[in-house]
């Protein structure tokens, strides 16, 4: 599903490069963390998997496309194969909740039909029912991660990429958005999280992959975030 | 991607940016006043011109019979006989700047004469004391003057030729450059509405810059993004356009109805329709339209990277 091989990435401005020569492998289906200290590259894997940035060296496969080499005009296409959710949820202010969600099926041209009889499907399933018509700004945090992580879900991704999901949350919500991503993840959907919550990480017991300054030094199955930290 | 997809986009930008998009209707519907009325402008002069030049004749007089103890005029040593007036009218019959022309015989000119000038002048006049003519219709008269009057001034039996008011001629010229005038001024103003529409999308697309990014991230392709941007544009000149041609319409009420109202109704300045207004109009909104459309589409592929 997900390969990288050999990526390195300098960014323009930076001295060493964010990403130095990480291979690794992710099967469909798989539940994977990304951990690692601030500053040792998680982000810019998930951004070079949308294809936010492109990789200086090395290719990066995702559904057996190299996005490195992806033409610009594809590039929607490759997005709408991926959920995304972020550490500051991305809602579109002035849309609501509904609107939100409906936003990712306008953009594969699903009919209003669809979408009036999908989207509160998808919101129920995140424990959103009756919030539809709210606005982001009239919910809670984890409500609002809710709604993000609707609208990742909502067009049946192959790839969930979620950076720090619950960076923003207490335990207790990032406790519920934790069990909502396993279950998205049980319908088949691989999901990659980068996390520095460690009693998230020990909790799930799934695959760990740790990043060091921009080297992969350890992939674990079944792995806990690590002793001592 | 659906249109009221689209078009709900387009709603709620036009809404957060009403001052914007204000600015941007009532800069379009100036602009397109001025192209608008500049080539109305144009079209009257065009009517007034073509008027004009219409009825421009000619003149070639006859010689007279002379009088006695007066110097002949031109190459005049008698009337002019008829063999010379249908070998003139040979020549013009041939002649490819001629387009028509007629024959003023004396009788002609004197009962014409007597239309003209109070009865008691009329009355002292006689038969020979006018010479024959001919009035003639050159195809450009602009042009072909010169070239008729050394072609036909020597010629037996002519006494000399003549062209109607230099004067009118002058006043089409000031006319000319009134409508060159107001063609640089309506492109000048124009060029300053494609700067503001430019610049107003440049700004705007700062404002949205947070959601757009959303939108591509979730899979929106550029042109989904951009499309808002454009049919906005295109929208606010559309009513600029409507703006402007109630503008024109009144514009062209006040000067044409009101302060040349007189000229206006004796027929000597031609007067414009609805049908002159309308193509004025038009034409300054396809111009508007189709402007603002490269504009938004060049802003948005060269200047904003949405
Ligand atoms: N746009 C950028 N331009 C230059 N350098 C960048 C850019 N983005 C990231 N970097 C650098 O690349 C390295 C990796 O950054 P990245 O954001 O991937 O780290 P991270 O593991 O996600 O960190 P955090 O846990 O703080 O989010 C860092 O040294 C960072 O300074
Ligand atoms: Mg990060």
């Amino acid at each position: 599903m997900i390969r990288l091989d050999n990526v390195t990435k300098v960014y323009p401005a930076g001295a060493r490069p964010a990403l130095d020569s990480v291979s690794l492998d992710i099967d469909k289906g798989e539940f994977v963390f990304l951990i690692g200290a601030s500053g040792s590259g998680k982000s810019t894997v998930l951004r070079l998997l949308l294809r936010e940035e492109l990789p200086t060296r090395g290719s990066v496969m995702v559904d057996s496309r190299n996005v490195g080499r992806l033409p610009a005009r594809k590039v929607p296409d490759l997005r709408r194969k991926i959920g995304c959710v972020f550490q500051d949820f991305r809602l579109l202010p002035k849309k609501s909740v509904f609107e939100n969600v409906a936003f990712a099926l306008e953009v594969i041209n699903k009919s209003p039909k669809t979408i009036r009889r999908t989207v509160p499907e998808v919101l129920d399933l995140v424990g959103l029912t009756g919030k539809a018509q709210r606005m982001p700004s009239e919910l809670s945090g984890g409500e609002q991660q809710r709604v993000a992580i609707a609208r990742a879900f909502v067009n049946r991704p192959l790839v969930l990429i979620a950076d720090e999901p619950t960076g923003n949350l207490d335990p207790d919500t990032s406790q519920g958005i934790m069990s909502l991503l396993e279950r998205i993840n049980r319908t088949g959907t691989t999901v990659v999280m980068a996390t520095h919550d460690n009693n998230i990480v020990d909790a799930m017991r799934r695959r760990v992959i740790e990043l060091d300054t921009g080297r992969i030094i350890r992939d674990q199955n079944r792995g806990v975030y690590g002793v001592g930290r | 991607m659906r249109a009221s997809f689209v078009m709900s986009g387009v709603a709620s930008g036009i809404r957060r940016n009403m001052t914007m998009t204000v600015a941007l209707v009532l800069n379009t519907a100036i602009t397109l006043f001025f192209v608008g009325g500049s080539i109305l402008a144009s079209r009257e002069i065009n009517k007034f011109n073509h008027d004009y030049e219409g009825k421009l004749n000619v003149s070639i007089y006859l010689c007279p019979k002379p009088v006695q103890g007066q110097t002949p005029l031109g190459n005049c040593r008698s009337r002019y006989t008829d063999a010379q007036r249908t070998s003139l009218e040979e020549q013009f019959k041939k002649d490819p700047i001629i387009k028509t022309w007629a024959f003023i015989s004396e009788t002609d000119a004197v009962v014409r004469y007597r239309k003209t000038v109070p009865q008691i002048v009329g009355n002292n006049t006689t038969i020979g004391d006018l010479p024959a003519s001919f009035t003639i219709h050159l195809n450009d008269i602009k042009k072909d003057y010169p070239t008729f009057v050394k072609e036909y001034r020597t010629q037996p039996g002519v006494s000399g030729t003549s062209s109607q008011s230099t004067v009118l001629k002058t006043l089409l010229n000031v006319i000319g450059r009134v409508r060159l005038g107001s063609f640089v001024l309506a492109i000048v103003v124009l060029i300053a509405s494609v700067l503001l529409i430019a610049n107003s999308i440049q700004v705007a697309a700062a404002q949205r810059k947070n959601e757009t990014s959303i939108m591509r991230l979730v899979g929106a392709s550029r042109w989904m993004t951009e499309l808002p941007f454009m049919i906005e544009t295109i929208i606010a000149t559309f009513v600029g356009g409507l703006i402007a041609l109630g503008l024109i319409t009144l514009g062209k009420e006040f000067t044409l109805n009101n302060i040349f109202k007189v000229p206006v109704q004796n027929g000597v300045i031609p007067n414009l329709d609805a049908n002159d207004i309308l193509i004025a109009g038009g034409l300054g909104m396809m111009a508007g339209l189709v402007l603002a459309a490269l504009t938004a589409f060049a802003t948005l592929r060269f200047y904003v990277k949405l």
